[in-house]
């Protein structure tokens, strides 16, 4: 009798777990397919073009910040950042402002993704409240206490996961459910680009209208959270958030530098894999669901976005074309790497790592090689733009000489690009450093840790000798900087 | 990345790949590649684009290329 009522309750049980997870669905992805054709809508959206330079913020001076991965540490290393930038002012002697009046692009990874999004979505006001609603909230228990509560239920559907959960938590404590259509209704900088990763491609994913165009997407209707939680879900940890594919129900035409970079890998490779990768997302035969995890593994940095702008003069964000344009005098971008090491903890033992430390590495170890790799790639775009722009002042100095009444050709488009990176290792006392070097990738820290993450980013700032030399650099910012030429 | 210099006698804004960037005249920076160019819808210039492969140009020998009035 007893066996009898048992198997009867696990058979109700069952039914309704199944019942109630058939329920628990979650969109596959909210954005709606856009209701203008692509010829009509191609500048409307979620575009950098829709973020006009306004009140304190102006275009000769562009300030990009880069927020790395590495949880509620990088969240809390980038806050300092934010803080100290909001005390630091600029004096260019025509009007007051602080250099994070000046910033106009946060492109953000991961943990930097919580502390970009908020910033972005409620202005500088707003700050103190992000430490107490996250810093110094327990994410990861909050997060595990709703998996497994009544959640259990929800989670059995194949259409509801971790990361679906991990949105409604972070939609109830930090973005209340906004879109990026709040970012874009304010009409003014910066410009958030949040990064994922592309399962399929390996490729970064960006959060940003052009890359929703060919999948025929509104990215305005997305919610913030669901863009944070891809950014954010780690592998192995959260699971991928999926964006539905709606290619093919607009009149979608490839942008023209999409067709022109498509045209030869031999000449270009960088600016082919772009086009080709483009291309497949117009494709929802082939790629009907996108599934998207971690920014880490393509840009653990998120400098890729802007390596882009560097790099391109036809797409949406391209620094190319403002300089081109003569609207930038200098482009300042400031690295905040939260990079820890933790190398010290696999050698200490005699036997190699297990599954899980394998898996573990596997997941992590390329974070920092890719890492490495964008930032020196950026160092030496800053490195030849500052030999190009010498060179062009003495061939023009030359000119100028030889043919006195003939005015040379102009330098402006040669726009000086500073690098400034904030990172653990620049740390002066060993001790400190260490200490640094070991806060551990989590959603929960001790209140202590996040005060002293928060406020050794801004030492780290105010002693950076490149930024520094950007300070002082920007009182010229109307004038050249005096340079000596060989014979002259 | 290279150095691209477009010549038309008068100063005019330049289209790269459908795109607004620089004007005639001034030599600045696009991406190694094929690109197409065209100095906009008004077309009282000829041809109506060109077509140009930019490798590295420095500033001091820019890829040049040139319309003329119609």
């Amino acid at each position: 009798m007893t066996a009898m009522r048992f198997c009867f309750l696990s058979a109700r049980t069952i039914v309704l777990i199944a019942a109630a997870s058939a329920c628990a669905q979650y969109p596959l992805t909210a954005p709606t397919p856009l209701a203008a054709p692509a010829g009509a809508s191609a500048h409307d959206g979620y575009r950098f073009e829709n973020f006009p330079a306004t009140g304190r913020n102006s275009d000769s001076i562009f300030v990009i910040l880069t927020f790395s991965g590495g949880g509620t540490r990088a969240a809390a290393f980038a806050y300092g950042v934010l803080q100290e930038l909001a005390r630091t002012q600029i004096d260019t002697g025509s009007r007051a402002r602080s250099v994070l009046d000046e910033v106009d692009v946060i492109s953000t990874i991961s943990g930097g993704s919580f502390i970009g999004a908020f910033y972005t979505l409620y202005g500088v006001d707003s700050l103190p409240a992000f430490e107490q609603r996250f810093l110094t909230w327990n994410a990861e228990g909050r997060l595990k206490r709703e998996l497994l509560s009544q959640n259990l239920i929800r989670l059995a559907s194949p259409n509801f996961s971790r990361s679906d959960l991990a949105v409604e938590t972070w939609d109830k404590r930090l973005f209340h459910g906004a879109t990026f259509k709040d970012i874009l209704s304010r009409r003014q900088r910066p410009y958030l680009i949040v990064n994922a990763t592309d399962m399929a491609l390996g490729a970064p994913f960006s959060f940003t209208q052009e890359q929703f165009d060919p999948m025929c997407d509104d990215l305005a209707e997305f919610p913030i959270a669901r863009s944070v939680a891809a950014s954010s879900a780690f592998p192995g940890l959260l699971t991928p958030i999926t964006v539905e594919n709606h290619a093919g129900r607009c009149a979608f035409r490839a942008p023209g530098w999409a067709t022109s970079d498509s045209t030869d890998a031999h000449i270009n490779a960088d600016a082919f894999r772009a086009a080709r990768d483009y291309f497949t997302y117009a494709d929802s035969s082939e790629r009907p669901y996108i599934h998207l995890m971690d920014g880490g593994p393509s840009d653990n940095l998120g400098i890729r976005p802007i390596l882009r702008g560097l790099s391109s003069v036809a797409r949406d964000f391209s620094l190319l074309r403002l300089q081109a344009n003569g609207r930038l005098r200098r482009i300042i971008v400031i690295v905040v790497n939260a990079r820890t090491s933790d190398i010290s903890t696999i050698n200490k033992h005699r036997n190699p790592p297990g599954i899980i430390g394998v898996l573990r590495a596997a997941a992590s170890v390329p974070f920092d090689s890719y890492s490495y790799e964008s930032l020196t790639r950026l160092e030496m775009i800053s490195a030849q733009r500052r030999a190009d722009r010498l060179g062009a002042e003495c061939y023009n100095k030359l000119l100028a000489r030889l043919h006195p009444d003939a005015p040379p050709p102009s330098i402006e488009a040669l726009v000086p690009i500073d690098i400034v990176h904030i990172t653990f290792e620049d740390v002066k006392d060993s001790a400190a450093r260490a200490f640094f070097l070991r806060v551990p990738t989590t959603l929960s820290l001790p209140a202590a840790t996040v005060t002293r993450v928060r406020d050794v980013a801004g030492e780290l700032l105010r002693e950076n000798e490149p930024f520094q030399q950007v300070l002082k650099a920007l009182r010229y910012v109307n004038e050249p900087e005096p340079i000596r030429c060989l014979g002259q | 990345m290279g150095f691209l210099l477009i010549e038309y006698p008068t100063v005019r804004q330049v289209f790269i790949d459908d795109v607004q960037c620089g004007s005639t005249n001034t030599p600045f920076q696009v991406p190694n590649g094929y690109h197409r160019i065209d100095l906009g819808t008004n077309q009282n210039y000829a041809p109506s684009f060109r077509r140009v492969e930019v490798r590295g140009e420095p500033y001091q020998a820019p890829k040049t290329t040139s319309f003329r009035p119609l």
